[in-house]
């Protein structure tokens, strides 16, 4: 069987048909194989920094045992090697005020001025990375994610506030829960988290109706067309007129008002989340919340 | 009758490329001598064999020895057509026209173009009634012209109102209907248009080389297709003299024949009849103007086959893009 298709030129007119087609893909798999390669080599990231303490879990407000801190050490040292950013985390007990509003820019500079003395920042001081200043003050309890370098480029407010749920979603019944879920959603949304790339359905649907399109096409079957002229048959190619007359009879107008369309708007963005700039002078994102 | 080389005695035929009749044994041009025979139908007048005939075969070959046959008693007396397009595309002609036409069907089976399947197309003269029509048409409607203008936060509509009259001669030359009843007739009428300029008096010896058929039915008996054109046209003709009006309301139209008169033509047409799966799929060749009516015989199985290529090779490539994407 397959010795008789080769044999008829069919697989040869195949692979001709499909020549553009099967490039393409080589050409995919080629870049896709490039990146691979290039991603495994850069394995982990290159620390451009040395600056900044190593320590990562400041628990001034003592809600971790040691046993957590350590964990959560551990499991920030190896998302930091992974996406390239530094990843810290700060509880605080301070009076910051009453209102949520001011709490949350209170805790703003707060954790800005934390990242910025400090010389946080993965490739250099003042670099990628992010900081999440938790005060748990009684009644002043507020949170503030600071984002910086790539984090904030990449980050938009949406980004800022699902890393906040996350984070919310524990707090009060485990805090290290909550911080693990803080460093777990950070390193996802950074490592990719599909920021740039199709929806699913896209991908799925797509060659669907392209394959469904294809095979339509290919299976109408025309068996020719109509080509007789008009006049065809017709000597001298059309009728001698005998009369043509087109009188006007009646002539008529109306009028309406016409009604005044209401006018609309709206936008949208992406990344840069809640940018400013620290008074050190630092660009940062961020984004806070209040319980 | 049939038709010989007077230098070799082999049987001449009428050759499109040449214009001329040509003897195929002796390659010699206007060669052909008509030769009668008288008694059975049936029966070679080259070989003696016995030529199995339809009730209207007017020209045929002798499945024996080959020569191609012209019955006179069908094409002569009250068979004799008025007219004729002799063939202007030989079999070789036309071979190459449906390769190039069908080059890019890849879906067509590979025999498809084969030079042993196309070897089997049949050249076939086929009876057509022609139909003179001396026409009048009046027509009476009323035609609306919109206009509409705006003046600050006030829309105006202007609308005028027509009537419209029209009275018009139409004088139909030759409109064609195929009189055989092996032709479907809605291919037959895809086979037009012929170029009448090439119409001449009919002679036999344009038949040899080609099968033919008289006519299988009187001119009266499918006068009603010629009719149909004929009032379609008119109808196309009036609408193409009422333009400019946004909406016409017809009022009234009367076409009325004035005179009309018929003529027995032979028209050239290649038949080519393919077999895929059971199934016939002939394919039609005007034999004055190339222009080809037939559908290819698609394997649906290769369809798919491509059809899922396409899908798997988008999907691999969608795939690929979009990891990468979220690599990055």
């Amino acid at each position: 069987m397959v010795e008789k298709v080769w044999k008829s030129g069919a697989f040869k007119q195949y692979l001709k048909y499909f020549r553009f087609w099967f490039l393409a893909l080589g050409i995919v798999l080629i870049l896709f194989l490039g990146v691979l390669i290039a991603k495994n080599a850069q394995g982990e990231k290159v620390r451009g920094n040395t600056s900044a303490p190593s320590e990562r879990v400041y628990d001034y407000a003592d809600v971790l045992n040691e046993e957590e801190e350590n964990s959560l050490r551990k499991l920030i040292a190896q998302k930091e090697a992974e996406i390239g950013c530094d990843i810290v985390l700060v509880t605080t007990k301070e009076e910051i005020g009453e209102r949520p509003s001011t709490r949350e820019s209170v805790l703003r500079d707060m954790a800005d001025d934390f990242y910025d003395q400090n010389n946080f920042g993965f490739d250099m001081v003042h670099g990628d990375g992010v900081l999440l200043m938790d005060n748990w003050y009684e009644n002043q309890m507020s949170t503030w994610l600071s984002t910086c370098g790539a984090v904030y480029q990449k980050f938009s407010n949406q980004d800022i506030d699902e890393v906040l749920d996350a984070v919310y979603n524990y707090i009060e019944e485990d805090p290290y829960l909550a911080y693990r879920a803080y460093v777990e959603v950070v390193s996802y949304k950074m490592s990719g988290g599909r920021n740039y790339g199709f929806s699913v359905i896209f991908v799925l649907a797509i060659p669907i109706i392209a394959m469904l399109a294809f095979v339509f096409l290919k299976l109408q079957n025309p068996i020719g067309q109509e080509t007789v002229p008009m006049a065809a048959y017709v000597a001298g190619g059309r009728p001698v007129m005998r009369m043509q007359a087109d009188e006007l009879k009646n002539k008529f107008v109306t009028r309406r008002k016409i009604p005044r369309p209401e006018s609309g708007g709206g936008g949208g963005s992406h990344g840069g989340g809640g940018g400013h700039t620290s008074s050190s002078g630092v660009s940062h994102g961020g984004g806070g919340r209040s319980r | 009758m049939i038709f010989q080389c007077k230098n070799c005695g082999g049987n001449v035929i009428y050759s499109p490329e040449k214009k001329k009749m040509y003897c195929p044994y002796c390659d010699s041009l206007d060669s052909g001598q008509r030769k009668d025979t008288e008694g059975d139908i049936h029966i070679c007048p080259n070989c003696g064999g016995e030529v199995p005939l339809e009730e209207h075969t007017s020209a045929t070959q002798c499945p024996y020895c080959d020569n191609y046959i012209i019955l006179n008693e069908r094409v002569e007396g009250e068979y004799a057509p008025d007219l004729m397009i002799p063939f202007q595309y030989s079999r070789d002609m036309v071979k190459k026209l449906m390769r190039e036409k069908f080059a890019k069907s890849i879906f067509a089976p590979t025999d498809f173009l084969s030079e042993v399947m196309l070897d089997t197309m049949e050249g076939d003269y086929v009876p057509f009634w022609l139909y003179d029509y001396d026409v009048n048409c009046q027509y009476q409607g009323e035609g609306r012209k919109v206009r509409v203008w705006t003046n600050g936060d006030t829309e105006y509509t202007e609308t005028s109102i027509y009537d419209i009259r029209r009275d018009m001669d139409i004088q139909f030359e030759k409109i064609p209907a195929d009189a055989s009843l092996r032709m479907p007739d809605e291919v037959m009428d895809l086979m037009e248009p012929y170029r009448y300029d090439q119409l001449q008096p009919f002679a036999p010896e344009f038949l040899s080389g080609f099968k033919g058929e008289r006519y299988n039915m009187p001119a009266e008996q499918i006068e009603d297709r010629a009719q149909g054109k004929m009032e379609e046209d008119t109808h196309k003709l009036l609408s193409s003299t009422i333009t400019g009006y946004s909406s016409v309301l017809n009022q009234g139209h009367n076409i009325r024949i004035n005179s009309s008169q018929t003529r027995y033509g032979l028209l050239p047409v290649w038949v080519y009849s393919y077999q895929y799966k059971d199934q016939n799929y002939p394919f039609y060749i005007n034999g004055q103007t190339a222009k080809i009516v037939g559908k290819v015989p698609i394997s649906k199985a290769k369809v798919w086959v491509y059809g899922a290529t396409l899908w798997a090779v988008l999907t691999a490539i969608l795939a690929l893009v979009d990891v990468m994407l979220t690599m990055i």
